[in-house]
């Protein structure tokens, strides 16, 4: 039972050099922030992207304890459930981005979300892990989000385009450079190209390709016959191929 | 449509950088100063939500119904399974009571 413990406690403080290590980094990032216009653009580019993949890195790490943590902050450790939070606030927030293209509400969700885990997490079994708790927890209430925007939007009003620029954290890909380059420029127009498009067809595809939904739940989230859903998301892909091909002609 | 499939699955991985102020500074808080307004947040739905997640059954037969095509591949390895090893064990028990009536 002692040696149980005694190993615990080594990782939880493992884990937990690693975050001070990470918040350095952050403030690291923080002052380079200030001298950018002093700094060449590539050479600031290249830090930005070391620091982040030790970001998404270390996040990696943890997915492998995050079960102590949870423990933890079932009963009530406030620093484990800080933990958690430094853990999966940007995952959160960048699920919630994706589905409500706005950078408001994807805080105003991400606050609600951790909310919800912080009044309710001395209920949760574990039966799935936190990782798919969390998300599901994002998705439905990006969903109920959604169905009141809905509600209350004027119809006759046309979609605004997005235009808000967001700042992607890549993870490592491989060593070629150049090919890495190119995938992640790919990515990024991807990106640009599933925020662009309409609701009808970004939630489908965002909950099918990015979140793993079956196309039953999928259905049952939004409303729609599985047929239509579908239908949808492979028009969604559709799109991307075709504005994709579009920007590499030019 | 398989490159797209393989930028769509690089985007799981990706995560967008909060423009403004830390978003675990917003949370963490929010989380300090919780108002009732906040506790009302744990309605109905959510408390349905709940239920559900913590409800083995539930997430058994979610995951049969959402991926029909595996469970079937699994029924259908242990129904051979099964049907092989009852051929076999009755070859056997044949072999036995055959080598029984000779002696």
């Amino acid at each position: 039972m002692n040696n149980k413990n005694s190993k615990e406690n080594n990782e939880i403080n493992i884990i937990e050099e690693r975050i001070k290590e990470n918040e350095n980094v952050n403030e690291n990032y923080k002052e380079d922030e200030d001298e950018k216009e002093n700094k060449v653009e590539g050479e600031n580019e290249d830090k930005y992207e070391d620091e982040s993949e030790d970001v998404i890195l270390k996040q990696k790490d943890f997915g492998f304890n995050d079960k102590q943590i949870v423990e933890k902050a079932k009963r009530g450790d406030k620093a484990a459930f800080e933990q958690l939070v430094k853990l999966y606030s940007k995952y959160v927030y960048t699920t919630a981005f994706f589905m409500m293209r706005d950078t408001h509400d994807a805080e105003d969700i991400s606050q609600e979300v951790f909310v919800k885990v912080y009044l309710s997490i001395s209920n949760f079994r574990g039966l799935s892990s936190f990782k798919t708790w969390i998300r599901k927890l994002t998705i439905n209430t990006c969903i109920d989000k959604l169905r009141i925007k809905a509600k209350t939007s004027d119809k006759k009003v046309g979609l605004e385009s997005f235009e808000d620029s967001f700042e992607i954290i890549f993870p490592s890909f491989n060593h070629n450079l150049e090919k890495n380059f190119l995938t992640r420029e790919t990515l990024k127009e991807v990106l640009d190209i599933i925020v662009q498009m309409d609701e009808s067809y970004r939630i489908p595809l965002i909950l099918r390709d990015l979140q793993d939904y079956s196309y039953r739940e999928i259905a049952s989230l939004i409303n729609k016959p599985i047929g239509t859903v579908k239908t949808n998301i492979h028009r969604a892909r559709k799109i991307i191929k075709e504005k994709l091909l579009q920007k590499n002609k030019h | 449509m398989n490159n797209i499939d393989k930028y769509l699955k690089a985007t799981k991985n990706i995560l967008i950088k909060p423009q403004k102020s830390s978003i675990e500074d917003k949370i963490l808080s929010r989380i300090e100063n919780l108002s009732e307004e906040d506790k009302k947040l744990l309605d109905e739905k959510f408390l349905n939500f709940l239920r559900k997640s913590n409800s083995r059954i539930y997430l058994t037969i979610e995951k049969i119904i959402n991926n029909p095509g595996k469970f079937l591949l699994i029924l259908f390895f242990l129904i051979g399974f099964l049907g092989f090893s009852i051929y076999f064990i009755s070859l056997v028990l044949k072999k036995l009571s055959s080598s029984k009536n000779k002696s």
